[in-house]
């Protein structure tokens, strides 16, 4: 039977072979669940030397190689498991990855070895980098520190995971560098996770130009009237399910939910001018498209609870009235509007 | 058949498949509970018994399932004729997922030696009998790696017996 240290030398000999076979690779993502231990420098090695350096054909059939230009096909990389990555390995990689259009960053991050990483490059150019994940609920999360050398002019998309680990500074400081171009801001925040209604002003006045906002509409409060955002036109709500129960023991009463629920909604219909669609991103409003209201998606659910959802179809239908009336699409998230309320 | 020309063929291959978006780097996947979408545009959590193996698709684009489904999906393809394989081998590989270092490892050894028999465009022995073909590898556009804790599995179950 192989030991633990076999096996992560077999890995990271076996994964680095692969990539060294495939030129053409666009999007590495990395989802291991082994935890505590960063992503091996040969497969990092191997990542980066995924380069083509492009080449030149003339009507002579002399072929000129570009050497100043290194064309790399990846477009994508992430790391949303528990394998963690060394910050000086993420900077080297995001060096050799100039086309690099969408970064996923999870949780585990471990500090940074290389002498590098304080000295050289003091920028890095993501020119192409059009959406950003990254994960502020680690404490391991040496890596943000180094967005400051990023640059990323082309950001359009962010999304941020926040808890209670303090996240206020370094998420203020990214959005003071790209909060400008957002058009599109999805804060994930854990349930029982608090938010002042001063960070949220904050968060909101550096992403003016933002159209798409995404929140957790049971963590957090209302939208601040008080910040005009004139290009918002689909707002998703997330931590809300059809029917209001408990997600757990420590969850509110269902009263509470639903009237928390009419807060945001209300504030939303202010918004009626340039609000589009609000979408309810928790997939169980699936269940609330089309046929399903009727009771046939809620099929092999126990008795109590599809009574329930009956019940509260017409809450849903209250809203639906009123945002309809105000010209405000309630849709699934798929961005179907939820149409069953007739 | 074989007057179809092989752009048709792609597409309706491409159609069957299903999982060209995962090859879109902006792709955002929502993780979801395996919820199915029963046509036309209703879902439960439960399939009917009478569209399991028809219609009914899991919702979840990257579920094992019907990642599990589209192998086979393009495992027939493949193996159909040889026409058939040479449109269809992009399509087996461009897309890898492997969860054991078994997967990786049976993977990694035939793209290594595929260098041997696959040379993208025309067919060129020199190239392949001097192991410089492009190999399968040059089509794998996208690697997941979900590698769940084996090694720390073994490592536990083998301390166990000791």
């Amino acid at each position: 039977m192989r030991n633990d240290k076999a096996d992560h030398v077999t890995y990271t000999d076996m994964i680095s072979d692969l990539l060294r076979c495939c030129p053409n690779l666009r999007i590495y993502v990395n989802r291991n669940t082994q935890s505590g231990s960063p992503t091996p420098t040969p497969i990092i090695n191997a990542l980066s030397d995924i380069a083509i350096i492009p080449t030149q054909t003339y009507h002579d059939g002399t072929i000129v190689t570009n050497s100043n230009v290194p064309y790399c096909p990846i477009e994508r990389l992430e790391w949303s498991g528990k394998e963690g990555l060394m910050v000086g390995d993420l900077t080297f990689l995001l060096r050799t990855t100039p086309f690099l259009r969408k970064l996923v960053l999870g949780p585990t991050f471990l500090c940074s070895s290389r002498l590098s990483d304080t000295l050289s490059d003091p920028q890095i150019p993501l020119q192409c980098l059009q959406s950003l994940h990254i994960d502020l609920t680690s404490l391991h999360r040496a890596y943000i520190r180094y967005t400051r050398r990023w640059l990323m002019p082309a950001l359009q998309h962010l999304q941020v995971l926040i808890a209670s680990v303090p996240w206020k500074a370094d998420l203020l400081f990214l959005l003071d560098a790209v909060g400008e171009n957002l058009i599109s801001l999805h804060l994930k925040v854990p349930q029982h996770t608090s938010m002042l209604n001063e960070d949220w002003v904050d968060i909101l006045l550096r992403c003016p130009n933002v159209s798409f906002l995404t929140f957790n509409a049971s963590a957090m409060p209302v939208l601040p009237p008080k910040v005009i955002l004139p290009n918002l036109r689909i707002v998703g709500l997330e931590g809300c399910l059809p029917d209001f129960r408990a997600t757990n023991e420590y969850d509110r009463p269902e009263s509470d939910r639903r009237e928390q629920l009419t807060e945001h909604l209300t504030c939303l219909t202010a918004r009626a001018g340039t609000l589009e669609s609000i979408r309810m991103m928790d997939d169980e409003f699936l269940l609330m498209s089309g046929p399903n209201a009727e009771g046939f998606g809620t099929m092999g659910w126990e008795v109590p609870r599809r009574k329930k959802m009956t019940r509260e179809l017409s809450t849903w239908k209250d809203w639906y009235t009123e945002l309809k009336a105000a010209g405000i699409t309630l849709a699934n998230c798929d961005g179907d509007p939820i149409g069953c309320f007739k | 058949m074989k007057e179809l020309p092989v752009e048709l063929w792609k597409e309706i291959f491409e159609r069957a498949i299903e999982d060209s978006e995962l090859l879109d780097p902006l792709y955002e996947h929502y993780p979801r509970r395996k919820w199915f979408r029963n046509p036309p545009g209703s879902y439960s959590r439960y399939t009917p018994p009478n569209i399991v193996n028809a219609t009914a698709r899991f919702y979840d684009a990257t579920d094992s399932t019907l990642g599990d489904t589209n192998i086979r999906t393009k495992l027939a393809f493949a193996s159909t004729s040889s026409q058939w394989r040479k449109i269809a081998l992009p399509y087996l590989f461009r897309t890898v997922v492997f969860t054991t270092l078994r997967q990786l490892e049976l993977l990694t050894a035939l793209v290594r030696g595929s260098r041997y028999r696959y040379v993208d465009g025309p067919h060129n022995i020199r190239l392949l009998l001097e192991g410089k073909g492009t190999g399968y590898g040059a089509m794998i556009k996208r690697i997941d790696c979900r590698i769940h804790c084996q090694w720390q599995f073994i490592t536990s179950v083998s301390s166990l017996i000791d």
